[in-house]
């Protein structure tokens, strides 16, 4: 058996929802996203077309990629490799013009509910909230442009899984109210994955639903931290526990300065 | 005709109350620090700041309560986490106005202010709350198909950070110089523009850089003050200079969190400088 923590089955089953020539992206304060892509770079999606935080495009380079955002000799030597370059500014300009669309992006929100809107804002009022998010940056915007979002929550509970957001950063699934306004390309969120389980929105009213859950972790725990009532697959799957080639290619090449921890409360 | 003098001078002659400042940079690069903590120092308040996205910038002018309208699609210290006296500012009702966007719909927003538009669409923004809580933003119809339609933004004062600028204030950046949007939306969608530079350079090192094939990011018709701030963006990035200084932003983390150890923060950081 191979020895992992609940926190690298969330990174390799985040990793495993890339697919191959695929284009993507993260913004640059998930950590563990970034981790699980430059997996998927070194396991099976070798041609994954990234921008990270909006610039960097396949430095296709065994480095791992916060030592190249973070070292300036790294960063140096990894520049005249890279197989492209995009400055933020493309990105930027054709933002919802007809030249790109990107595949997915991930994203880390505060809160999703079961119809997967997500909210970075606040909880309670909005003018004097109890709790202030961030902001989304982003985020509303990638749900709203990207074919598809992936989701990770590195710590699930009632907080983080709430019945409906108190604000709405970024759109849920809908697939009606993606019609009705012209966004049907743009699927909002497909995959979720937590410490617990792995959600999706394959149910007849487009509501969240546990796809497998961890083998670290029950059913019951799942439910019980989620402050709705999940739909739940009979027979339940259960995630496909990370192999010794994953493990191997994290903790070696992908993220050997465990970077991955940084989005991590243990429980 | 650029004005190039030092940073307290350019500060207290155009960072007035009430001014609305654009600042450069976002996600801890490029960030002007040097002129927020001028700013500080000189304790002007009531500004109307705007930044793509704010992190050790906006936090310590919240914490000195330097702000009175902030626009911006996300405040926080990326990989570290909250932004805990924008947090508070917002929390406890200290009347700070957030006006919240998100960051395409503030890209396009710039982008409007600089081509003169009065206002601009995105699609992105569709089925967001954010349109609720702002009566500037509203659905439109063009052509059959829904936009949600936002103002343009056209600041008094953009303030950013730069690599170097010759004696007639042209502006350059180096080689292999990343995430020049963050500078260059707010720089001209402005009224006038303020760079801090690492260094001054004269007009034939100046043009070695453009003959390297990186053309000056703004010429001196663009600029309108000029200072020099030699590391100025510390602790956040400018690369490829330096990085950001990681360890400095969790210091400061840690000492935002309550109002003794924050005042703490100013007295080494920031005002220990005023005595020299």
């Amino acid at each position: 058996m191979t020895d992992y923590e609940v926190i690298d089955q969330l990174t390799v089953s985040l990793a495993r929802e890339v697919k191959n020539g695929e284009s993507c992206y993260t913004g640059i304060a998930i950590p563990l996203a970034v981790v699980s892509i430059q997996l998927a770079r070194m396991t099976h999606a070798p041609d994954l077309d990234f921008y990270y935080g909006g610039y960097w495009i396949q430095p296709d380079l065994d480095v791992d990629l916060f030592t190249i955002m973070t070292d300036l000799d790294a960063f140096k030597e990894a520049f005249p490799k890279a197989k492209g370059f995009n400055p933020l500014i493309q990105l930027y300009r054709y933002w919802e013009g007809p030249k790109h669309t990107l595949d997915f992006g991930i994203i880390r929100p505060a809160q999703i509910d079961q119809w997967g809107n997500i909210n970075n804002s606040v909880v309670g009022n909005y003018d004097q909230p109890k709790v202030r998010f961030p902001g989304g940056a982003a985020v509303g915007d990638i749900i709203n442009t990207c074919h598809h979002v992936l989701v990770y929550i590195p710590r699930q509970d009632k907080r983080t899984f709430v019945e409906n957001v108190d604000f709405i950063t970024g759109k849920g699934v809908s697939p009606e109210w993606r019609r009705e306004n012209g966004l049907e390309k743009y699927k909002g969120i497909t995959v979720i994955v937590t410490d617990l389980a792995i959600f999706d929105f394959q149910t007849k009213d487009s509501r969240m639903r546990v796809r497998s859950v961890h083998e670290s972790s029950t059913i019951e725990e799942v439910q019980e931290n989620a402050s709705f009532s999940l739909e739940i697959p009979d027979p339940l799957p259960i995630t496909k526990p990370p192999t010794e080639l994953e493990m191997k290619v994290l903790r070696e090449k992908a993220d050997p300065l465990e970077v991955r921890k940084f989005d991590y409360r243990p429980r | 005709m650029t004005v190039i003098s030092n940073l307290s001078a350019i500060v207290s002659e155009i960072v007035l109350p009430n001014t609305k400042i654009a600042i450069g940079g976002a996600a801890m690069f490029l960030k002007p620090m040097e002129a927020v903590r001028e700013i500080i120092r000189q304790q002007i308040k009531d500004l109307e700041i705007i930044t793509l996205i704010g992190d050790l910038d906006i936090d310590l002018l919240c914490g000195v309560k330097a702000i009175s309208v902030l626009e911006s699609s996300f405040i926080g210290l990326p990989m570290i986490g909250m932004a805990h006296n924008f947090r508070k500012s917002i929390e406890e009702g200290s009347g700070l106005v957030f006006k919240e966007w998100s960051e395409l719909s503030m890209v396009r927003a710039f982008q409007a202010g600089a081509m003169g538009l009065p206002v601009t669409t995105v699609r992105s923004l569709l089925g967001s709350d954010l349109v609720k809580v702002r009566p500037d933003f509203e659905e439109v119809v063009i052509q059959n198909k829904k936009y949600i339609q936002v103002p343009a933004l056209n600041p008094d004062l953009a303030i950013i950070h730069a690599y170097a600028a010759d004696s007639n204030g042209n502006v350059y950046y180096p080689k292999q110089h990343i995430l020049d949007d963050f500078s260059l939306l707010p720089a001209f969608c402005s009224k006038q523009l303020f760079v801090c530079v690492e260094k001054m350079i004269s007009n034939q090192e100046g043009r070695e850089i453009v003959e390297q094939g990186h053309i000056p990011m703004f010429s001196y018709l663009d600029v309108d003050y000029i200072a020099k701030t030699p590391k100025g963006a510390w602790p956040t990035g400018f690369p490829p200079e330096y990085a950001g200084d990681m360890g400095h932003f969790m210091t400061y983390s840690g000492m935002s969190r309550s109002p003794e150890t924050f005042q703490l923060y100013l007295q080494q950081e920031i005002y220990k400088e005023d005595t020299n």
